[in-house]
């Protein structure tokens, strides 16, 4: 398959709203399916990302674990309930080589706890490997860098 | 002036007067002494001035840093001391030394940054330098430009110098403290704390992460919780579900003779939970029926001879040490008011770790911080608090007599003792 840098990045951005819309809507469950069996997903500032740090906030490093954050999430985590919205910014594609494709995504989500507060929660972007399997795109690995180095209170749902 | 609080007239003594200096007490501890905890302390900015005073510029070492994060000369870091601002700096010979990040000229910060490498601090409002020991050096157009204007000729820079804290290291931890009393470092941890400090940071230590965590609560809300053994196999029902902790493992809840600082740890696959309370599902946060898709969240290897496997340590006032199976870190604890507070987690490995134990390190880290999988709750549980104290009764304080009303280390974890030894150390670095 082959793709060019245009076409990459109609679909890369269409697999981002899809990717927002399935965390926003509180659709957990349909997350890990975003991603490839083998996959790593890791949510970590900016900054540590920059000094070759390897532990961030969260590390998935298979789909299976994707599933076992969304299970803890529903079943054994503790938190108020909360509700995210992603604001996805425009894609950049960085580099198409057969069907795998690099490409950066600005975002910034806002979190509406259930008292009414709403914050900016966290911004930052998406770093992504997309990998197209028989014309479907899905994540190999996606970096969430976060531009604070800081977390107001707790993570629970995926960014 | 009594202070009223509510429209009620409090019962609690208060001193005439402004507090803010933290020169008079600001309350009166209850009569039935370290099993309650007025919660006045949780939200009151007097009792926060005094603790500045009193506990961060007081007899107390404090957390400045690991020598892995200031390694060569000119290296440095910004920290804080309770509110106050520090640099944590290495000079030209090796030396290790603190100093209050406020320039001596009008208070400005001097590094407004978290770390890096310098020469020199040099304020960026007049250029006033000082070299790596805090010594001001040299300040601009001191002579006056022109021989006009400039600092009078019997200014001394020697006086003018950075204020500086005492620093002590303990096994690459270095401490600072304000106070010429603070007894030496060993005597501050006493034998049983040294002992388990000296277990992990025996060896050079490398970063593997940095990052804080915002909460929404007083800082002692986080101390009471981190020293709090009873709710770690309830609140944490990950914990429970995959049996990584539960009471009828092996382990203990120590302090040290003051009663200042804490351990609590466990050994995993040390019990047998037949004829407990945990056999059957009678305890509801246990749901054993979880599986994993992927386990390896929980793979680790035994790295320490005597067994532990989760081991969590405080050194009075804000310092917490973890490994929790081979997930190693330290939580400093800055407050920010009376009622926020910023915890710093550095997550470290050693040095000569191969690669896959800083894999492995790096997966465990799922389970602790903002986003842990043992952890998350706690940030919120504390936030409970913080608004379940609101529109209180003058009087009302927390109940803290779980396991009796000692402060005696303990081979069970059903115990608040730990938490009681906070509030001891407290009340005498408060006076209150």
């Amino acid at each position: 398959m082959h793709l060019d840098k245009t076409e990459a990045r109609l679909a890369i951005e269409e697999l981002m709203r899809e990717y927002a819309a399935c965390i926003d809507d509180g659709r957990y469950e349909g997350w890990p399916a975003f991603f490839t069996d083998e996959c790593r997903y890791l949510i970590i500032p900016r900054e540590s990302h920059e000094r070759g740090y390897v532990s961030g906030f969260y590390l998935c490093e298979s789909k299976g674990m994707l599933a076992d954050r969304i299970l803890c999430l529903r079943e054994t985590a503790i938190y108020e309930p909360q509700s995210y919205r992603h604001l996805i910014g425009g894609t950049r594609v960085l580099s198409v080589e057969g069907s795998t494709c690099r490409a950066e995504t600005g975002f910034a989500v806002i979190r509406t706890t259930s008292d009414g507060e709403m914050s900016v929660f966290a911004a930052g972007k998406y770093v992504d490997t997309v990998v197209f399997d028989d014309g479907v795109p899905r994540f190999s690995e996606k970096l969430v860098l976060t531009d604070s180095t800081r977390i107001d209170v707790l993570i629970a749902a995926p960014l | 002036m009594e202070k009223m609080e509510n429209g009620v007239r409090s019962t609690f003594h208060h001193w005439p007067g402004k507090t803010m200096s933290g020169d008079t007490a600001p309350l009166s501890w209850p009569a039935q002494g370290l099993t309650r905890v007025p919660y006045t302390v949780f939200d009151d900015a007097d009792v926060q001035a005094r603790e500045q005073a009193k506990i961060f510029r007081g007899l107390t070492w404090n957390y400045l840093g690991l020598d892995c994060e200031i390694p060569k000369p000119g290296d440095y870091k910004t920290v804080f001391v309770g509110e106050t601002p520090v640099i944590l700096c290495r000079d030209e010979e090796g030396g290790v030394h603190a100093m209050v990040n406020r320039c001596a000229h009008r208070g400005a910060l001097l590094c407004f940054d978290k770390q890096g490498n310098r020469e020199n601090f040099t304020c960026v409002y007049h250029n006033w330098s000082y070299d790596l020991r805090g010594n001001l050096k040299s300040i601009a157009f001191k002579r006056g430009v022109r021989g006009k204007g400039g600092m009078p000729p019997d200014f001394d820079n020697a006086q003018h110098g950075l204020e500086r804290l005492r620093v002590t290291s303990y096994r690459g931890i270095h401490f600072g403290t304000f106070s010429e009393q603070t007894p030496p470092i060993e005597l501050y941890l006493g034998p049983v704390m040294c002992r388990y400090l000296e277990r992990i940071y025996s060896r050079p230590l490398r970063v593997l992460g940095q990052h804080s965590q915002y909460l929404k609560n007083n800082w002692k809300l986080v101390m009471e919780n981190v020293r709090d053994p009873y709710h770690a196999s309830i609140l944490h029902l990950f914990f429970g579900s995959f049996g990584l902790s539960r009471q009828t493992m092996k382990g203990e809840a120590l302090l040290d003779e003051r009663g200042w600082h804490h351990i609590v740890y466990t050994k995993r696959a040390t019990d047998d939970i037949r004829g407990s309370e945990y056999e059957g599902g009678r305890i509801p946060n246990m749901k054993s029926h979880l599986k994993l898709a992927d386990p390896r969240i929980l793979e680790e290897w035994p790295e320490f001879e005597d067994g532990i496997t989760n081991m969590v340590q405080t050194v009075f006032p804000a310092v917490t040490f973890q490994q929790i199976s081979n997930c190693l870190g330290v939580r400093h604890l800055v407050p920010r008011g009376p009622n926020e507070c910023e915890l710093f987690w550095t997550l470290l490995g050693y040095e000569d770790d191969e690669p896959w134990k800083t894999r492995i390190r790096a997966r465990q880290a799922n389970l602790i911080g903002p986003a842990g999988l043992i952890s998350l709750e706690d940030g919120a549980v504390t936030n409970f608090v913080q608004r379940g104290i609101r529109g209180r009764a003058p009087d009302a304080a927390s109940v803290l007599e779980l396991g009796g009303s000692s402060i005696e280390s303990s081979e069970n974890r059903v115990t608040e003792a730990p938490i009681r030894g906070f509030w001891k150390g407290y009340r005498e670095t408060m006076g209150l």
